[in-house]
């Protein structure tokens, strides 16, 4: 599947100054506005990969040296865990308000992992035995606390891995800021647990847990799991969040790889390590950052496009009125004027009986102009929902075809049907919807009307991500005029010698009167392309 | 030569006394002069219907009427040249009808202009009648009124 943000910008091929500027901004959806849904582009997929590159390169580079005795810097851990309390503190933040607008479990998991590594710090920082007492228990507890955040994080991680596809369908919170309470206080909670349980104090902790932290299959199994969450997340691999999260996981395991081959403090592993999982952490948090400020800058942008578009329509209200007082009196002055010129006729010495059946011809066809004007007008206005039910598309597409049959067949215009099986009901006034593709099916047969070459009309109908049903009308004329393009949905503007300059703009009111959109754009055989989506029915 | 002249002087003595004349071909030759002599009007109005209709009445006024769909199209016509009244549309894709009363105006044209639009807008009538306008009619109009404003246009070609 194409992603939407593509699929929008560009729809059938236009060509790149058309695509610049469309007919109507749209507002982004979600899909394109998390960093937990937003698939990431291919710089970002690029520059990840760099940096994965770079930490494992450095980390190559480093193992050779890995035990050489460096100066002893003993403030360096308090300002690595600083660091981290910062850093993951953010990062935290950043996920729940993720995880407070789409409310999945999965970012639940992640940003509890984060807020989990955050709280870890602390203790961690404050058992480091060379700051303030240098036994044998107190590293141990150190060390202990130090595995035991790693270990968190890594099965928070993989939480978050194997519950990212899983989500229930129905949004199964209703409110997030409780359980981002919640979470915290379990968060703490655990925390302190884990803290009493490995503090030399507590008389209860085992020696044996002690010496376990020191064997290799306990390292290995630390470092299976880091790599088992590192794959989780490749095989799930999806948006721009799982991206970045995999290069933490790269620096995570760097981090735990060559602390367990150095086995000693104070040499350029261990040092190494740290500053490796700090700068792949540093990055990341940058990196989130800046997606989520430009996310908010695109969003931003379009919602300004959209209120633009918005008052615009306003404005256009009296243009509107204007322009339904001067639709209605074209017919009415061809009436009057019929009437007048048939009642001289008629007055002649010798009446012309041909020239007054003509002219009432006029007056029939005039009066039922004006009645299909008032028919669109009504249609455009009522905006109440009483009349919607739930609507198959398809059906209603071959409908309104049999409707219009006697004049696609007139015409000579061959149908291309393309209806796609199993699409999901609308909920729609019917009469309204019928309006809109009557109107359209009839445009694309004017529009093919001077066509040397086949006649075809092509209807299709879609489901389009993530619930949306597209239908498209499509002809083989001349198509739009990139010119014109952007104000063919303009009450007044017209291009037929007797059309009625509203029919487009009455379709895209109806449309939006049904949360949907409607466009235009040159298909990619040529010819006119005409687009709406409709929201499927939510409980269908 | 006397005979002749006596048979021509008969012909022209029997036409005198019966205008309706009992040679088909004579009274053909008569209608056709006078057809020439019909004043052309040009209609302009990018409404077929309203098109029909104005042509309709201002035959049976017994007018030539020519019509046109855009003023482009009528600028390119032969009517340029011999047109006594123009009836044109005021909003019609293309030129507008003010852009065509500019574009006759600049080619030395003072052809009489009535305008009817079916949205009246009081800066487009004063626009219109300032360049010389005869007439601004919304629509729909009453047709007595196009009428008299036809007659006028006309006067007004006899008397320059």
């Amino acid at each position: 599947l194409k992603s939407p943000a593509v699929a929008q910008a560009a729809p059938h091929g236009q060509s790149r100054a058309e695509a610049a500027a469309p007919t109507t901004p749209r507002l982004l959806d979600g899909q394109q506005v998390l960093l937990s849904t937003l698939p990431p582009s291919r710089g970002q997929t690029r520059l990840a990969l760099a940096i994965g590159l770079v930490l494992l390169a450095a980390f190559c580079a480093t193992v050779p040296f890995a035990t050489v005795p460096l100066r002893y810097t003993r403030e360096f851990i308090p300002a690595y865990a600083t660091a981290m309390f910062v850093i993951s503190l953010i990062t935290a933040a950043l996920l729940y308000v993720q995880f407070s607008i789409v409310r999945s479990r999965a970012l639940l998991a992640i940003s509890g992992g984060y807020l989990f590594s955050t709280l870890m710090t602390i203790p961690w920082a404050l058992t480091f035995p060379d700051l303030f007492e240098q036994t044998e228990i107190a590293s141990t507890t150190w060390g202990l606390l130090s595995t035991l955040w790693h270990l968190g994080f890594a099965l928070f991680v993989i939480a978050y891995a194997l519950l990212k596809d899983n989500e229930p369908s129905t949004r199964w919170l209703r409110r997030s800021l409780p359980f981002a309470v919640l979470s915290s206080a379990a968060g703490v909670v655990i925390v302190d647990a884990l803290v009493w349980l490995v503090t030399p104090t507590n008389a209860s902790m085992p020696t044996t847990l002690a010496l376990f932290e020191r064997s290799y299959s306990y390292w290995n199994g630390l470092l299976l799991l880091a790599f088992l969450a590192l794959a989780l997340l490749w095989s799930r691999r999806r948006s721009v969040l799982d991206l970045w999260l995999m290069v933490v996981m790269c620096g995570l395991l760097i981090e735990l790889c060559l602390i367990f081959l150095v086995g000693r403090r104070y040499v350029i592993g261990w040092y190494a390590g740290r500053v490796y999982f700090l700068i792949s952490s540093a990055l990341v948090l940058m990196i989130l950052l800046s997606e989520t400020a430009f996310l908010y800058a695109r969003l931003a942008r379009s919602v300004m496009a959209e209120s633009r578009e918005r008052e615009a329509r306003l404005m256009t209200m009296d243009v509107l009125s204007a322009s339904i007082a001067h639709e209605m009196n074209q017919p009415l002055a061809s009436i009057v004027t019929n009437a007048d010129a048939a009642a001289r006729w008629m007055g002649r010495p010798a009446p012309d009986l041909d020239e007054v059946k003509s002219s009432l011809e006029q007056i029939r066809n005039s009066a039922y102009r004006a009645r299909d004007l008032i028919v669109s007008i009504r249609a455009m206005v009522k905006r109440d929902g009483r009349n919607r039910s739930s609507l198959d598309l398809n059906e209603l597409v071959r409908e309104v075809l049999v409707l219009t049959g006697r004049e696609l067949q007139r015409s000579r215009v061959s149908v291309e049907l393309g209806l796609a099986q199993h699409l999901p009901p609308v909920k729609a006034d019917r009469t309204q919807l019928q309006q809109v593709l009557i109107n359209l099916i009839t445009n694309a047969i004017e529009a093919m009307r001077e066509n040397k070459q086949p006649r075809i009309l092509r209807v299709k109908s879609a489901l389009q991500e993530p619930n949306r049903v597209l239908i498209s009308v499509a002809d083989s004329g001349p198509g739009i005029d990139a010119g014109i393009v952007d104000r063919i949905f303009n009450p007044l503007f017209t291009t037929k010698s007797n059309g009625m300059g509203m029919g487009l703009a009455i379709c895209r009111s109806i449309i939006e009167g049904h949360d949907g959109r409607l466009w235009a754009s040159t298909g990619a055989h040529g010819g006119a392309v005409f687009e709406f989506t409709l929201p499927a029915e939510a409980d269908a | 030569m006397i005979l002749m002249a006596a048979i021509l002087t008969y012909i022209r003595f029997m036409q005198a006394f019966s205008p309706t004349g009992n040679s088909p071909s004579l009274r053909l030759a008569a209608e056709d002069q006078q057809l020439q002599h019909r004043p052309i009007i040009s209609i302009i109005d990018d409404d077929e219907s309203m098109r029909c209709a104005l042509k309709s009445l201002v035959t049976s006024l017994g007018f030539k009427a020519y019509t046109f769909a855009s003023a482009e199209q009528y600028l390119d016509s032969p009517r340029l040249d011999d047109t006594s009244c123009l009836i044109s549309d005021l909003q019609m894709p293309g030129l507008n009808g003010i852009e065509l009363q500019q574009s006759l105006l600049a080619q030395g044209r003072h052809i009489p202009i009535i305008f009817v639009t079916a949205f009246p807008e009081e800066r487009m009538r004063a626009r219109a009648i300032e360049a010389g306008a005869l007439g601004f009619l919304g629509k729909p109009f009453d047709s007595s009124k196009l009428v008299e404003l036809i007659d006028k246009a006309l006067e007004a070609g006899r008397e320059t």
